[in-house]
């Protein structure tokens, strides 16, 4: 995961860059009024944004949803339910919220939820399990998860992603 | 004869015609990225120079009238519409007291030297130097915003002198208006006190109620009508009030803007189109009120110590910025350096154009004849604001290629050079 810089720009938002790979620098500058201008380097004078795209706040949401679309696709490739199409992933302020199943031959099926230390290892919250037609909400430590179960969670999005792939592998 | 009671025709007329040249001449200056902010100025001084026109010239009773109302409003929406300093936000460049210190010596004291010079007296070395001193919000940041400027490096050096030298100015306004009180020095110091206090009750709404005040007043104006006149009413009316208190009004308008725009709270959408219409319209009409209340005879002496004067000035304010971005801390420690040399001029020449603060210095200057530097230094204000205003533009159109197409102002034809140092 690439750094973010994040500079204010007093009076007016606040500006965040960010490095690609491939070497490209890209930003994004967050406007008070939810104006989003998206940004371009060049290489040659690394001081002026060579692109600088005006984007209305709707115009940034859908370019977001688009970017986040093709998250994981194929990843993996292990052949789970977790494609993006399924999973309803949202994300209330800093925190996620999602839906992560656990797949069949995931080594924590059969465990219970502390036995394979989710919060301790993610720091994800399980709040609810779904299994066949049935809701389990606020499942104990002692609950024992099973392939095929989908579980709700609330936590960063980092630890979600971490905890998507250690019930994967 | 008939007319609309008493206005004359020659003052409909005239207003009419000059008002559809300043549109006309805006749309040209638009159209080739020249700054907008000072054609009414320069609309108004073309007229004031080419003499009575006979039947066509405005009445100066109705410039005058015009003229206060224009001032009072324009500052109240340049304080309304400019974010006031936030602590954490000067701080990229270094202290903000630095910063201060070397904008006020590098750009307030030859203003102030050059007043004394030119022989305006202290009141005026001190009205002079704030003309010279104060970037204009509007245009530096119209620049960066047409340019696409909002993402490079040496941009917060920019906005941290703006937003310094907005609270700066929120001090020095209300001094400097103080000096042009009417009476003798006992009044004058009657009026310096009032506005000192003034300062220190707008300092303790800013740090206290300032919040809850503003999204009162923007929630409850939320008809699209009501908020411009709410605005301009407040505006009238504390003028008002600090006028019978021997306080003088402009500083009070810009006080209780700069009390009311402070952001401490989240921004209020919609509130901000018309704020910023607001403040275009007042500042097109204080412009055109200046231009014209200033006599033709004094314009040659002014062009000439002016021009003098723009070049010192403009030399002055891009060191200025150079020095500012060259302060500027990386985010992050060992991220990409200091900024280079083609940003820190971009930083200064933006810094260039002299607007608002000018035009107000200006505009009072010449509603207080006698009582101060007079029309004098009101047309030495015209000049340097038009000069620094159009000059960096009309640089930066000699340098993009193909100038002279007509062609509509898109982002990329108006933007094609974004390495350029101007």
């Amino acid at each position: 995961m690439s750094d973010i810089h994040e500079t204010a720009l007093p009076g007016v938002g606040v500006r965040y860059e960010l490095s690609t790979r491939v070497g490209v620098r890209l930003g994004v500058v967050s406007h008070r009024h939810g104006r989003r201008d998206l940004l371009v380097y060049d290489g040659a004078d690394p001081d002026a944004a060579r692109e600088s795209v005006r984007l209305t706040a709707a115009e940034s949401t859908a370019l977001a949803a688009l970017l986040r679309a093709s998250d994981r696709d194929g990843a993996t490739g292990t052949g789970t339910a977790a494609s993006p199409a399924t999973r309803r992933g949202q994300r209330i302020g800093r925190f996620a919220v999602d839906w992560v199943p656990v797949p069949a031959g995931s080594p924590y099926a059969g465990r219970t939820i502390g036995t394979a230390g989710v919060r301790s290892i993610t720091g994800v919250s399980i709040v609810a399990v779904l299994r066949q037609d049935s809701a389990f909400p606020s499942p104990g430590p002692d609950f024992r998860l099973e392939a095929g179960d989908t579980a709700l969670v609330v936590g960063t999005p980092d630890g979600v992603e971490a905890l998507v792939e250690l019930l994967e592998d | 004869m008939f007319g609309t009671g008493s206005l004359d025709a020659g003052t409909l007329f005239g207003l009419g015609l000059v008002l559809v040249a300043i549109a006309a001449a805006t749309r040209l200056a638009a159209g080739r990225g020249i700054e907008t902010f000072p054609v009414p100025l320069l609309i108004g001084l073309v007229v004031s120079a080419v003499g009575p026109l006979g039947v066509v010239r405005p009445d100066a009773a109705v410039i005058r009238v015009g003229a206060e109302i224009a001032l009072v409003v324009l500052l109240f929406s340049v304080g309304l519409d400019h974010a006031a300093v936030d602590r954490r936000t000067a701080t990229a460049t270094g202290p903000a007291g630095r910063l201060l210190a070397v904008d006020a010596a590098l750009n307030f004291v030859p203003g102030a030297v050059f007043g004394i010079l030119a022989g305006f007296g202290p009141t005026g070395a001190v009205l002079l130097g704030g003309v010279t001193w104060a970037s204009s919000w509007g245009m530096a940041s119209g620049l960066l915003d047409r340019e696409g400027r909002y993402g490079n490096r040496e941009t917060p050096a920019v906005l941290a002198v703006l937003v310094l030298e907005h609270t700066a100015t929120a001090v020095y306004l209300p001094l400097a208006a103080a000096l042009l009180a009417p009476g003798d020095a006992a009044a004058r110091l009657t009026a310096l006190l009032g506005s000192a206090a003034a300062v220190a009750f707008a300092a303790w709404l800013v740090l206290g109620p300032a919040p809850v005040l503003r999204t009162t007043l923007f929630a409850w104006s939320a008809p699209a009508l009501a908020l411009p006149l709410v605005l301009t009413g407040a505006a009238l009316a504390l003028a008002g009030l600090a006028a019978a208190m021997g306080v003088a009004t402009a500083a009070v308008a810009y006080l209780a803007g700069a009390v009311l725009g402070s952001p401490a709270g989240e921004p209020l959408p919609g509130a901000r189109r018309t704020v910023g219409m607001l403040r275009d319209l007042s500042g097109a009409a204080a412009g055109l009120a200046l231009g014209l209340l200033v006599p033709a005879s004094k314009l040659p002496g002014a062009l000439a110590a002016g021009l003098v004067l723009a070049v010192f000035t403009g030399a002055a304010k891009v060191f200025t910025g150079w020095w500012a971005a060259g302060r500027l801390q990386p985010a992050e420690p060992g991220f990409l350096g200091a900024v280079r040399r083609a940003g820190r001029v971009r930083a200064g020449v933006a810094l260039v154009p002299r607007g608002e603060l000018a035009v107000s210095l200006g505009l009072l200057t010449a509603l207080s004849p006698g009582r101060g530097p007079g029309a004098g230094l009101a047309a030495l204000a015209a000049v340097e604001v038009v000069l620094t205003g159009v000059a960096p533009s009309l640089v930066r159109l000699w340098r993009r290629p193909g100038w002279y197409r007509w062609a509509p102002a898109t982002p990329a034809a108006v933007r094609p050079n974004p390495h350029g140092v101007c």
